[in-house]
């Protein structure tokens, strides 16, 4: 290999914007090509190396534009991947909702809220609005048996939160991860001490899988808002955050419910925990870049 | 080769490399030859096009790569075809011979239709 031939393939690999590994692999790949043709062409026309170093160059064209293009190609990959492991987290998201109704005694709930609010009859009303449904899924329940209903109740929240958590973890590592959660933990605390926590008056079991879903949708927000690519995930974070906002909202103008104030706290909570995360993915990524930045010059 | 060679070749890039590793795994400077050394150097693969070209294609589940260690000189990325590049493959020939009777068709002047009426 030439010196201008090494020159080439290290402007290549700064213009790589891919991880170190996958990089390297891809110079590797091509170092042996343009010594292949190198060498082929130093032993078929006996020409100056110099001018033989050039002409393999020639053949792989700008190592700017040729980076760029082997960019697109992985990054089109990761996109797809992305979307797969997004649309996976609602999925579980969504299992993590019908496991707090699973969770939840509705004739229970109403009773608690008769109870709580005995001059307001909105509460019970929201609840009657959603008996229909709950009281199916109930039904549902009331005819598994006993195991499986102990591994929806008990197992799968804590599972939704576990694959969560270990995918914020793979993206971005462990520390990030656990901030969310920890957040969480401090914010309940806080709620349970000033007897504002709104799920008192729930089964023990219906706390996990709230958590779980208030987790998954925080953190959900939070990588939508700290991926600001393509169209497709703004939208997404565009439509996450006016609902959020307005669950938020109704939440808060129906302050003396107690499903109202259940759905204010979990909305409310995620944007808390979306806008944390973003901030520190935000932070992170600047922190990152100014490494990159003094490490260049 | 002219820039209306290249565009051909664009084309069919593809198809080509596909072509080439139906006759066993190859790393990317040997499918580079032997396109040039089976079209007499007519086609010339700009090695620029045909990384990104191959790396999609491996992307897309139509070649499967392996890092084979060497005992002298470095290693090399060997690229075979997978059964879905096999499907391919053979998509893109009929494709192609349905391609080029159409084309035929129309710029090949047989005897007794050419001149004036």
């Amino acid at each position: 290999m030439t010196p201008e031939m090494e020159q080439f393939l290290s402007s290549m690999r700064e213009n790589l914007n891919l991880p170190d590994a996958q990089a390297e692999l891809i110079v590797a790949e091509l170092r042996v090509h343009l010594q292949s043709d190198f060498l082929d062409r130093l032993r078929r026309s006996g020409r100056p190396e110099v001018e033989a170093a050039r002409e393999a160059m020639l053949e792989f064209g700008d190592a700017m534009g040729l980076a760029r293009e082997l960019n697109a190609e992985h990054a089109l990959h990761s996109r797809r991947m992305a979307m797969v492991r997004n649309i996976g987290a609602v999925m579980l998201a969504l299992v993590g909702f019908f496991a707090v109704l699973f969770a939840c005694d509705p004739w229970g709930l109403m009773h608690v809220v008769e109870r709580l609010f005995p001059r307001n009859p909105n509460g019970v009303m929201i609840v009657g609005w959603l008996a229909p449904l709950w009281r199916g899924l109930w039904w549902m329940t009331q005819h598994l048996d006993v195991a499986v209903q102990d591994t929806i109740l008990q197992v799968l929240p804590l599972v939704v939160v576990g694959l969560l958590v270990g995918h914020i973890a793979r993206a971005r590592g462990w520390v990030l991860a656990l901030v969310p959660w920890f957040l969480f933990w401090a914010l309940t605390w806080q709620a349970v001490a000033r007897g504002k926590f709104p799920f008192g008056s729930m089964t023990h079991l219906a706390q996990p899988a709230i958590q779980a879903i208030a987790l998954v949708s925080g953190a959900y927000l939070g990588r939508r808002l700290a991926n600001w690519h393509s169209r497709t995930q703004k939208v997404l974070t565009g439509m996450s955050v006016l609902v959020a906002t307005i669950l938020y909202l109704v939440g808060f103008s129906r302050t003396n419910e107690g499903l109202a104030v259940a759905t204010a706290f979990m909305a409310g909570y995620a944007c808390v925990v979306g806008l944390a995360t973003w901030g520190v993915l935000i932070l992170l990524r600047r922190c990152g870049q100014g490494r990159q930045a003094s490490a260049a010059q | 080769m002219d820039r209306r060679d290249s565009e051909l070749l664009r084309g069919t890039l593809a198809s080509l490399v596909l072509a080439v590793l139906d006759t066993g795994p190859r790393y990317g400077y040997e499918i580079a030859k032997q396109i040039r050394g089976r079209t007499d150097g007519l086609l010339h693969l700009k090695e620029g096009s045909l990384y990104p070209a191959l790396h999609a294609m491996e992307r897309d589940g139509l070649l499967a790569s392996e890092w084979l260690l060497r005992d002298t000189g470095p290693s090399r990325k060997y690229y075979r075809l997978t059964r879905r590049g096999r499907k391919a493959l053979k998509a893109d020939r009929a494709r192609w011979e349905r391609f080029r009777d159409a084309v035929d068709t129309v710029l090949v002047v047989r005897p007794a239709e050419g001149g004036l009426p």
